[in-house]
């Protein structure tokens, strides 16, 4: 072990935490127990806690549903696909997006047990399922993706815990046995690249069904302003969309906690600026198709929910969605995609996609088919914003928790890069090239 | 098997919301108090809907009672993930309030909007214990609810027949609401028994469906008002 | 010194395959809830077809990933070169 360790930043948050560190965990595990807090007072005096009531049923904690689960495809665009794609930029971010979308389906699972009405019958959906519900299509598509998602954030971790097992880093028996007896050999770092390339490839189609499957949830009924054959991949470009804002905001979090700048750099932040332009732009494509299309058929129900979003009283959250999502975004990433300037652009994308959840899932609940039968205003209850603000305090604490036990950069494949990336570059473009043969590219490590 | 149906004729309704009052008692249904109703919490299983037509002062009032349509291909039942609400044997649209998880989704999937939850405990058992028809089930927290066509008097009925040894008959059994309309507007019955009432009225050429188009196929008809 | 760092190894080794058999158990717990689905449908022919037709995507994806997850973890605790090498290594 070297004593000028050129990667030193990546070990120190799990071998030095600073005591900020500890302020920082007591702070959110205060904002995560305000949450708790607000459940258990829905789970004494019932779901009449909140601002939902007839004919608005859903709303906070469906939309937070919805999103939290679409920010979890941060992790399978960036990891998975710019894997294949042999981008070497990845390198440093990809554990950060891979644990992003772990962290964030455990919370987003959550929402739906907060918005249940009777959360002690939860097993009923295990005994009595029916797989005619698009509900247990989610329930078995995010199974999938969290089991998936989680053995894909740990295989590429095993050599970088093996290198905390062979520091001597505590918990030293953790370490040990999640190493799994990693030596580095050759049979090793071959089993490893072959289970990483399955894993990639499998978890893209994963994530998609995910996603579009909660869009079924909306999609598969009658209602109009939901019942739309777009909303499908709306809903996954939404979350792919969501998921680099939320990638790039983290990036930016901890980089300047844990001094990262040198892995971070701004050609990372530039790249995925880059994705998130490009995001944004698809997104405004499928909703001005979506919003263009209801109008222009005049079918006087969707035209009803439509007016509730374009003028109603929904106006304001609909606009405001427009702004943040596409305006803000283009205006600011198609000249400046600086740390900051990209940082800014990703917060007004968060907003605007949780305004968009909800400016899809509630107007059309307030404007039903027969109105003379029940009209009325969603205005969410304190004990709503309580449960969001804890929902987001606890993905934050499970992800700073996670900081502390594992390399938020994947070291191995940084080192991996440095040894092995610059020469199969070279060797790729020169097989692009017409100068050259057409060279059998050294190794197949994606 | 039956399959029950109901027609209303709207050329008779005045109105009177008779129907309503009676499904409430019938059926248990909890008074949420004022708080909670002016917070959009009502559960009405029956509900009047009026439209107003024309303007003023050349305004006609159109009365439809609402309910639920019991339809042959329910919204509501497709999304359901537990089977708490289903398709029973003879058309009537069930919910099981022991199965019930409180998703809601039923309740965001039928188009007519005449699903009802229990946001609150709003019964409490001992002050409705007293007046409670015991036939109904009071419904806890957090279940959907709706219109049964007061299917416990179904049972009630088949039992009674089975006990004289003869097969039902059309007008053995009917849904308080019907029992209770003062202007004879709601005829209910077996509308695969070509005999039946019910079923010749759903046959009249005034006869038609709430939201038809949607194909879900509703067991409840009503008949244009005739001048 | 063997003896200590022998039983430590094992101990570690057990419980590396506690997580393999823990995971694996979970994946069948899955498979067998999507089979128990199947089978209710079919009872009570409530389209039937919805759950044979997501059984037959999501039983081999967890199938699958158990299978990655034994591949995995048996492949690295039972690499030769890297037994030989004993419970204490370099930096890889």
């Amino acid at each position: 072990m070297s004593a000028a360790d050129p990667d030193a930043a990546l070990f120190a948050p799990i071998e030095n935490p600073r005591p900020g560190f500890y302020a920082i965990v007591g702070l959110l595990m205060a904002g995560t127990a305000f949450g708790v807090y607000c459940w258990s007072r829905q789970l004494r005096m019932g779901l009449g806690e909140t601002g939902l009531a007839m004919p608005v049923s859903w709303g906070f904690y469906v939309t937070n549903f919805v999103f939290f689960i679409g920010i979890s495809h941060a992790g399978t665009l960036i990891s998975a696909i710019l894997r294949i794609s042999q981008a070497e930029w990845r390198r440093p971010i990809t554990r950060l997006a891979e644990f992003i979308t772990v962290a964030v389906l455990a919370v987003g699972g959550l929402q739906i047990i907060v918005d249940m009405g009777r959360p002690d019958r939860l097993l009923n959906v295990i005994w009595y399922g029916r797989y005619q519900s698009p509900l247990l299509w989610d329930a078995t598509s995010i199974t999938a993706y969290l089991t998936a998602s989680s053995i894909y954030l740990y295989v590429p971790m095993i050599p970088d815990i093996a290198m905390l097992r062979d520091r001597g880093t505590s918990p030293k028996f953790f370490y040990e046995v999640l190493a799994m007896g990693w030596r580095g050999t050759a049979r090793q770092k071959r089993i490893l690249s072959r289970a990483i390339s399955i894993l990639a490839v499998m978890v893209i189609p994963i994530a998609v069904s995910v996603h579009t499957v909660v869009a079924f949830v909306f999609s598969m009924t009658l209602q109009p302003g939901w019942h739309s054959t777009v909303f499908g991949p709306y809903f996954v470009v939404g979350a792919i969309f969501s998921g680099i804002a939320a990638l790039l905001l983290a990036m930016i979090a901890f980089r300047w906690a844990y001094g990262l700048h040198a892995y971070l750099k701004e050609v990372h932040f530039n790249y995925l600026g880059i994705l998130l332009l490009i995001m944004s732009l698809l997104w405004f494509y499928f909703t001005f198709v979506e919003y263009l299309t209801t109008y222009y058929g005049g079918e006087p129900d969707e035209l009803a929910v439509f007016f509730q979003k374009w003028t109603g009283p929904y106006a304001v959250y609909f606009w405001a969605m427009g702004v943040c999502n596409f305006l803000i975004p283009v205006l600011i990433l198609s000249f400046r995609r600086s740390i900051p300037a990209v940082g800014i652009a990703s917060v007004f994308v968060l907003i605007g996609m949780w305004l968009e959840r909800f400016v899809i899932i509630v107007p059309t609940l307030s404007r039903p088919r027969l109105p003379e039968l029940a009209t009325g205003h969603y205005l969410p209850s304190w004990l709503e914003w309580g449960e969001l603000f804890g929902s987001f305090c606890m993905f934050a604490l499970i992800y700073v928790l996670f900081t502390r036990l594992f390399p938020i950069v994947s070291i191995w494949e940084i080192r991996e890069g440095r040894e092995e990336g610059l020469h199969d570059v070279e060797s790729r473009l020169k097989s692009y090239l017409p100068d050259y043969a057409e060279s059998g590219a050294t190794g197949d490590r994606s | 098997m039956a399959r029950y149906g109901m027609v209303i004729d709207l050329g008779r309704c005045t109105g009177c919301q008779a129907c309503s009052v009676a499904c409430k008692t019938e059926n248990n249904i909890p008074i949420v108090g004022p708080e909670e109703s002016a917070k959009g919490r009502d559960i009405n299983w029956i509900e009047l809907a009026t439209e107003t037509e024309g303007e003023y002062p050349e305004t006609r009032e159109k009365f439809i009672p609402m309910f639920c349509m019991h339809c042959d291909d329910p919204p509501c039942v497709k999304v359901c993930p537990v089977h708490a609400t289903y398709m029973g044997p003879e058309g009537i649209v069930g919910q099981n309030y022991d199965r019930c998880i409180g998703c809601r989704f039923c309740v965001a999937a039928c188009p007519y909007t005449v699903k009802s939850f229990n946001w609150r405990e709003y019964t409490e058992p001992g002050e409705m214990g007293r007046h409670a028809n015991p036939d109904v089930s009071i419904r806890p927290v957090g279940v959907v609810e709706k219109c049964t066509f007061c299917v416990h008097r179904e049972q009630g009925a088949r039992e009674t027949a089975a006990l004289e040894g003869r097969e039902m008959a059309d007008g053995d059994y009917v849904p308080a609401c019907v029992e209770s309309c003062p202007a004879e507007a709601m005829i209910f019955g077996d509308l695969d028994d070509k005999g039946s009432k019910v079923a010749k009225a759903a046959d009249s050429p005034h006869a038609f469906r709430m939201l038809e188009e949607l194909g879900t196929e509703p067991k409840v008809h009503y008949l244009m008002e005739r001048d | 010194m063997r003896e200590p760092k022998q039983s430590r190894a094992s101990a570690v080794t057990l419980v590396q395959v506690s997580i393999l058999g823990a995971f694996v158990l979970f994946a069948a717990g899955v498979i067998g809830w999507i089979v128990h689905l199947v089978r209710l449908s079919i009872t009570l022919d409530d389209v039937p077809d919805a759950s044979m037709a997501i059984s037959l995507v999501a039983i081999p994806v967890f199938a699958i990933l158990a299978g990655i997850v034994s591949y995995v973890v048996l492949g690295l605790v039972l690499d030769p070169e890297a037994r030989a090498a004993g419970p204490e290594g370099d930096d890889s």
